[in-house]
């Protein structure tokens, strides 16, 4: 339980951290969004000025981060100017969206790459292995970017689902079943992207997990009590490979959070990526910030829920 | 001849990582009657895990049976199928592997370790399974901890206890044979005879085999009926254990007993010899000679150029030495 | 395949391919500016051995193209016309290195023939000169970044790894900090402090730098390590060696493991800060026209008309998915030779 304390309480220091990093930084930044509404005709200088002393922007960075974080207590996370609304109200169903894809996402990639590991593991030096291996080596140098445009092709020529957005024009009318059965089919293109784009990192992994698993001696030992292979992998070998394959969960998070920023972008999915962009040319720092405040959480959390599920599933570190 | 088990000219080598090839067994012969107790000596790296992984055929990946023939209940081990070898081990022929501690998987509780080889080769339900875990763990254990340590990580356990799960399953399923290697090995001298007393009242059952491997001549001397010595891969002497232990022949031997045993109770005249001159040979070569000849002290001129045979082969009592012959 | 032919094949693979964007120049026919505005989304030049008489000919020569005469999209080979193709013609003057300009080119054809390997984009832009000028671009992002990455990990690296005690946890404590974004988070974050508009290539490039110096705590760590281990093992070497100076064990064991380590790793860095550039540019948020770089040489491939119709403009995410693969390979192959040199 201590651990557990522990990590918790190391989990909220390095937020603490990385926001006043973030901040500090993004404060520094030449221009700002007053600088982009002066731009505008329609904002009167009178206006701007007014805009700019009601949100302090002249304070020490210090006071403002300050506010900043008092804001953030209120689930606020400041006010966005180009939006003109709590960043808090923009922000929570972006991140809904965005985590609804992430952890689609994981779910497939992990489904592709376990069987495929372990596959390859028990065939090691084979030729099965070896043709796994050259597939996975190919993908792996394939960028998500270029990836994603390839599945937009294939979209695109097969028409077999939409190639973009969350939802259908005119969905709001549609019964809660239909809409679903549409959210389910925007899904599948930025789900497969992600899920490709991180299944071949995560195979390599596995192999060399199960490999190194079914090399050990109380393996060996296990297959001299006449324990059959389907029994040895599944109940004997993934349990005890746990441990490495959870360590590879937290890493996974934070790999496919940031390639889902560039797949939102590129198929307008209304998750963080696309506001992150928006705002950053907007110069909304704001929102800038709370977005990249919001991913290092996500990643903080991944690897939390990771430690966790380690505590659960080693009796070793139990004991500790 | 009625023996359960018979191995005839074994060879197994190693293909290394850089190329070279270990020869790991150079044509081990020996026999295994039922009831029996056979010790096996040998110094380390002489091939007697090797031995008991290959009548298993547990060998890993980049080992290879290259020769030889294992008959165990009449039937050849290298010409069964997988599926063949799997309802055997475990269940007629099983092994005790050489550290306890690393045998037993460190995520799964060791009474699930037991019961996991009762469920490979017996259809009884889990209930019934984990019934007959805990009366084996019961019988194993004085007082009454084995119940409690079921639900036991092996973390949890003493050398000793992690030892008594390893022997409770291959007890499990009745095997007719148990390989077990070094069983003593890891521990201290008070558990040492504990684990030892175990094996002395398996013994006294008369109901399986044993080939019991080991350093150790005073275990040889109380637990096993015969014993083979083993060197550079092959078996250089095997007789009664009394036999060998008081008048052995091959000079290896000799030089073996005369380390490990207190002098006076070997009776081999003339000699005070407390360590054997040089190292055994190196297993990526193949010599033409007498494996033993570069150390012995009694080699006459045909032992470099030609390998002595097994003298009195298929006998109870062989030995591999040109001096015998 | 025996390694060390693997290994050839590889290094040759590589320096050809860095060759080739470094002197992006003398390869390419054409400027990457250079329109034609007659020719907008041309096909491939084809080179021809056979002409119209069905004569063969030893030298390739190619044909000039002329817009469909119905009017419907695509040009049709003027078979009248064959201008062969040269090697080492004078053409557009262009620039090797600082002040030093050149006029030869490998190959081309003789005016008014004209010569589009990889075919031409929505202005008449050839599309193979484009892309060799735009992966000089995005190679020099990459090593740039890799370089200003691994020089400040490196340091950081090593330091921490002598001086443990509180240095080394101040540099751990720190590194944590940046490990906490998601990389593409982290690259728009420092992206948003920069300025907006990029207005020369040298700018962006400088922006790939500051990229670079933000993404020093993996190499750090990683470096560290070995030089953890190798120190362990230093002093149990030299334990055992006693006679050995320290100078030779630090010469011979120690410093064999860092090279290869950052070797391994700038293998594994510059692909990830090409992505960079690409994934900026892509968005508009790196180089713009009508300086190609791999990254804006992406963006016609959003549009269905250009991966249905003109599949030649897809070539350049090709020339990055080989890019890659190459350095991989690399590092694959340096991660054995350091398990080597461990051992
Ligand atoms: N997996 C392996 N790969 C290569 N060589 C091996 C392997 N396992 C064993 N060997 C070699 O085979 C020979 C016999 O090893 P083995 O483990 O059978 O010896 P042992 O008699 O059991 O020794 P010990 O008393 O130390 O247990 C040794 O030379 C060893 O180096
Ligand atoms: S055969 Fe010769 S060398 Fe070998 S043990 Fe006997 S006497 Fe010694
Ligand atoms: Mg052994």
């Amino acid at each position: 339980m201590l651990r557990v304390t522990r990590r918790f309480v190391h989990a909220l220091v390095l937020l603490l951290g990385v926001s006043a990093i973030s901040f500090a930084l993004l404060s520094a930044a030449p221009g700002n969004v007053f600088d982009e509404l002066r731009l505008n005709p329609q904002i009167s200088p009178e206006a701007v000025a007014a805009l700019k002393a009601q949100f302090g922007v002249d304070l020490p960075w210090p006071t403002r981060y300050a506010h900043w974080l008092a804001s953030v207590l209120r689930g606020e996370f400041g006010y966005s100017v180009s939006y003109r609304c709590r960043v808090g109200t923009l922000l929570w169903p972006r991140a809904r969206n965005t985590l609804l894809l992430t952890a689609l996402a994981t779910i497939l990639a992990w489904m592709i790459a376990v069987p495929w590991g372990i596959v390859e593991a028990l065939h090691r030096g084979r030729w099965l292995d070896r043709l796994g291996g050259g597939i996975t080596a190919i993908l792996l140098a394939i960028p998500e970017l270029v990836l994603v445009l390839l599945l937009l092709w294939l979209a695109a020529r097969t028409r077999w689902f939409p190639t973009g957005g969350m939802f259908s024009l005119g969905s709001a009318e549609l019964t809660i079943s239909r809409k679903a059965w549409d959210l389910a089919q925007h899904l599948i293109l930025p789900v497969l992207a992600l899920a490709l784009g991180t299944a071949p990192f995560l195979i390599r992994y596995v192999r060399s997990a199960i490999s190194a698993v079914l090399d050990a001696p109380f393996l060996q030992s296990a297959r001299g009590f006449g324990i059959g292979t389907a029994r040895i992998v599944y109940r004997h070998a993934l349990p005890a490979a746990a441990n490495s394959l959870i360590s590879l969960l937290g890493f996974s998070i934070g790999a496919l959070l940031s390639t889902s920023l560039l797949i939102e972008v590129v198929l307008s999915w209304p998750g963080l990526g696309p506001l992150m962009l928006e705002a950053m040319l907007a110069r909304d720092t704001c929102v800038v910030m709370a977005v990249v405040m919001l991913s290092a959480v996500f990643l903080v959390l991944g690897n939390l829920i990771a430690d966790l599920l380690l505590y659960w599933s080693d009796p070793r570190i139990r004991a500790v | 001849m009625n023996a359960l088990l018979i191995v005839d000219d074994l060879h197994v080598r190693f293909s290394g990582s850089h190329g070279g090839t270990v020869h790991a067994l150079n044509g081990v012969h020996l026999h295994v009657r039922a009831g029996e107790v056979l010790g096996i000596l040998g110094e380390s790296g002489s091939g007697k895990s090797t031995l008991a992984k290959s009548l298993l055929r547990i060998l890993p990946k980049n080992a290879e049976i290259s020769r030889g023939a294992m008959t165990f209940e009449g039937r050849n081990l290298l010409q069964l199928s997988e599926r063949e070898m799997n309802e055997l081990r475990g269940a007629r022929l099983a092994m005790i592997p050489q550290d306890p501690g690393l045998s037993l998987n460190p995520v799964m509780k060791v009474g699930d370790q037991i019961t996991e080889v009762l469920r490979a080769h017996c259809n009884s339900d889990a209930h019934r399974r984990r019934v007959h875990a805990e009366d084996i763990l019961q019988r194993l254990l004085p007082g009454n901890a084995g119940r409690s340590m079921y639900e036991a990580y092996p973390h949890q356990l003493s050398g000793g206890q992690q030892q008594r799960v390893v022997i409770a399953q291959a007890l499990a399923c009745e095997p007719t044979l148990i390989v077990a290697d070094e069983p003593t090995a890891a521990l201290d001298a008070a558990t040492e005879a504990e684990i030892l007393e175990v094996f002395r009242e398996l013994k006294a059952e008369r109901r399986r085999s044993f080939i019991l491997i080991t350093h150790d001549p005073t275990i040889l001397r109380e637990l096993t009926d015969r014993v083979a010595v083993m060197y550079a891969g092959r078996v250089v002497e095997q007789g009664p254990t009394q036999q060998i232990l008081t008048h052995p022949r091959h000079p290896y031997v000799k030089g073996l007993l005369a380390c490990l045993l207190p002098q006076d109770d070997l009776r081999i005249p003339g000699r005070k010899l407390r360590t054997i001159a040089g190292a055994p040979p190196d297993p990526r070569g193949t010599a033409s000679g007498c494996n033993f000849f570069p150390r012995c002290s009694e080699r006459i001129e045909r032992c470099e150029s030609a390998h002595p045979g097994t003298q009195g082969a298929r006998e109870d009592s062989q030995v591999e030495c040109f001096l015998y012959e | 395949m025996p390694n060390r032919l693997r290994t050839v094949i590889l290094i040759s693979f590589l320096a050809l391919l860095h060759l080739a964007l470094l002197f992006a120049g003398f390869f390419a026919p054409y400027d990457f500016a250079q329109q034609h505005r007659d020719l907008p989304f041309a096909p491939p030049t084809r080179l021809h051995l056979v002409d119209a008489a069905g004569t063969w000919h030893a030298w390739p020569f190619v044909h000039s193209l002329r817009a469909n005469v119905d009017g419907s999209d695509g040009y049709t080979e003027d078979v009248a016309q064959a201008y062969p193709l040269r090697l080492f013609v004078r053409g557009n003057a262009f620039q090797i290195v600082g002040p030093w300009t050149a006029h030869v080119h490998l190959f081309g054809v003789a005016s008014p023939g004209q010569i589009f390997l990889f075919g031409t984009d929505d202005f008449g832009r050839d599309e193979l000169s484009r892309m060799l000028f735009g992966g000089r671009i995005s190679l020099f992002a990459g090593i740039l970044g890799a370089t200003a990455a691994l020089s400040v990990g490196a340091f950081l690296g090593v330091l921490s790894g002598f001086y443990s005690g509180w240095t080394d946890a101040v540099i751990m404590r720190t590194s944590e900090l940046f490990l906490a974004l998601p990389w593409l988070y982290l690259l728009f974050a420092v992206r948003a402090i920069l300025p907006l508009r990029v207005k020369t290539t040298d700018a962006f490039l400088l922006f790939i730098v500051v990229v670079g110096l933000v993404a020093w705590a993996r190499p750090a760590r990683l470096v560290r390590g070995i030089v953890l281990s190798a120190r362990e093992r230093h002093f149990a070497l030299a334990a055992r060696a006693m006679g050995a100076s320290n100078f030779h064990v630090l010469r011979y064991h120690i410093l064999p493991e860092i090279y290869v380590l950052l070797l391994t790793t700038a293998a594994l860095l510059i692909p990830q800060f090409v992505l960079a550039e690409v994934t900026l540019s892509f968005l508009g948020l790196g180089v713009g026209e009508p300086i190609p770089t791999w990254g804006n040489l992406l963006i016609p491939m959003q549009k269905y008309s250009v991966l249905r119709s003109y599949w030649w403009l897809c070539l350049p995410a090709f020339a990055l998915v080989l890019l890659f693969l190459a350095y991989h390979w690399a590092s694959t192959t340096l991660q054995a030779a350091l398990g080597e040199v461990r051992s």
